[in-house]
């Protein structure tokens, strides 16, 4: 059933030309990740600096998640208290969250759509410890996998539409409902957003590639993004009306190699993490 | 005392709790005994908490909680679209154990 003519990737790269760039903030913490040479007194400066978002954080401190109720006042006491490493991850994921509610809510409910980022954002982070992948940058790269979706819904929103009638006729992946409908699906669009915004060519590939880590070469955050999206599905922590668990690839899972004994605890501390750490992130 | 696991939504303000209330590593956060009341049960929902085991009364009959069959219906309607193959159905029986250990809203059966 196709009920609107589909958009081409030139389209879509046009449309993206029109929707707010990323903070330079999240940019230099991104830039962070790899480089051993991090000035961390000027990061926290710059930090400190974005008012707007330095709140946020003080607010995620003092959280239930990280149970400080009251005893983080300001962004050098988060450092002190949490460490560098988990400001930084904070700061980078409120950033990333606020950014990508600058461009639209995804076609459906936000609460859905940000329930399940974070719980692939967890799992993720979790997963991470498998293959020894830097668990903030999977973190990130689960926050955003289906970025894509909000990025299509305010780009197309007619024809984004007509997706969700698709999928009302159809008991298919969305992935699929996309690819009938528009011709392209969230994970290419997420992937061309995440380019233009200069994040790292490993989050671009997770992005692209989580529904389909086996189409290119293997890649250890496509593969744990992929397994992470599974997961998150079938616990379903995000409260969606139809859920489904979509097609697994046994690849990225004989690749990430969770054993399954550890991977019955990980189930359980993300559940347990969940709601806190949605009542931190989401604003 | 006899107790009944409900969903937390459905839990009366005063409920009293027949069995003790665990997190998933198995630790107690709130002993047998316990008087529910509105900010308790609030805060137990922002930590996840989907089902209370709180005692039986009379117009409250025991064995109505979700059923093993039923978890097993819903995990596999969830794993429809998911695949077959060894990975997919130990995947599908480690969700399905966690469940049973752990069960949440939504859990009715479906009737196909």
């Amino acid at each position: 059933m196709k009920t609107s003519a589909p958009v081409s990737e030139q389209a879509l790269a046009d449309k993206l030309n029109d929707l707010p760039p990323l903070p330079v903030l999240a940019m230099e913490i991104l830039g962070s990740f790899d480089d051993p040479q991090m000035d961390v007194d000027t990061l926290a400066k710059h930090i400190t600096n974005d008012q707007v978002l330095a709140a946020r954080a003080l607010r995620i401190a003092n959280s239930p998640f990280y149970g400080l109720s009251g005893r983080v006042t300001s962004i050098g006491d988060a450092i002190v208290i949490l460490g560098f490493r988990a400001v930084r991850s904070l700061m980078l994921s409120a950033a990333m969250v606020d950014s990508v509610n600058r461009i639209g809510n995804g076609g459906g409910d936000p609460r859905i759509f940000w329930r399940h980022s974070v719980a692939v954002a967890l799992f993720a982070r979790g997963l991470a410890r498998y293959t020894g992948e830097n668990p903030d940058a999977a973190f990130t790269a689960g926050l955003l996998h289906d970025m894509g979706r909000v990025v299509l819904e305010a780009c197309f929103p007619d024809q984004y539409r007509a997706v969700f009638r698709w999928l009302e006729a159809n008991d298919r992946p969305l992935r699929e409902a996309e690819r009938a409908v528009l011709g392209i699906d969230h994970a290419m669009a997420g992937a061309l957003l995440a380019r233009k915004w200069g994040l790292p060519a490993t989050i671009v590939d997770a992005i692209g590639r989580h529904h389909a880590p086996d189409q290119g070469p293997p890649m250890p955050l496509t593969d744990i993004c992929h397994c992470a999206d599974i997961l998150a599905r079938a616990l379903e922590l995000d409260g969606r009306p139809r859920p489904l668990v979509p097609p697994m690839s046994d690849g990225a899972w004989v690749r990430v190699g969770p054993d399954w004994a550890s991977l019955r605890g990980l189930l359980q501390e993300v559940e347990w993490d969940h709601e806190e750490t949605c009542h931190a992130l989401i604003p | 005392m006899a107790s009944r696991l409900i969903p937390i939504a459905e839990a009366a303000p005063d409920a009293i709790l027949g069995d003790a209330l665990t997190d998933p590593a198995g630790r107690v956060l709130l002993p047998a005994g316990t008087r529910l009341h509105a900010a308790l049960l609030e805060s137990l929902q922002r930590r996840g908490v989907a089902f209370l085991p709180v005692v039986v009364t009379e117009d409250m009959p025991a064995g109505e909680g979700p059923q093993a069959e039923d978890v097993a219906r819903h995990v596999d309607y969830l794993f429809r679209l998911a695949g077959q193959g060894e990975l997919v159905d130990k995947l599908r029986s480690l969700v399905l154990a966690h469940r049973l250990k752990n069960p949440r809203p939504g859990m009715a059966p479906r009737k196909s």
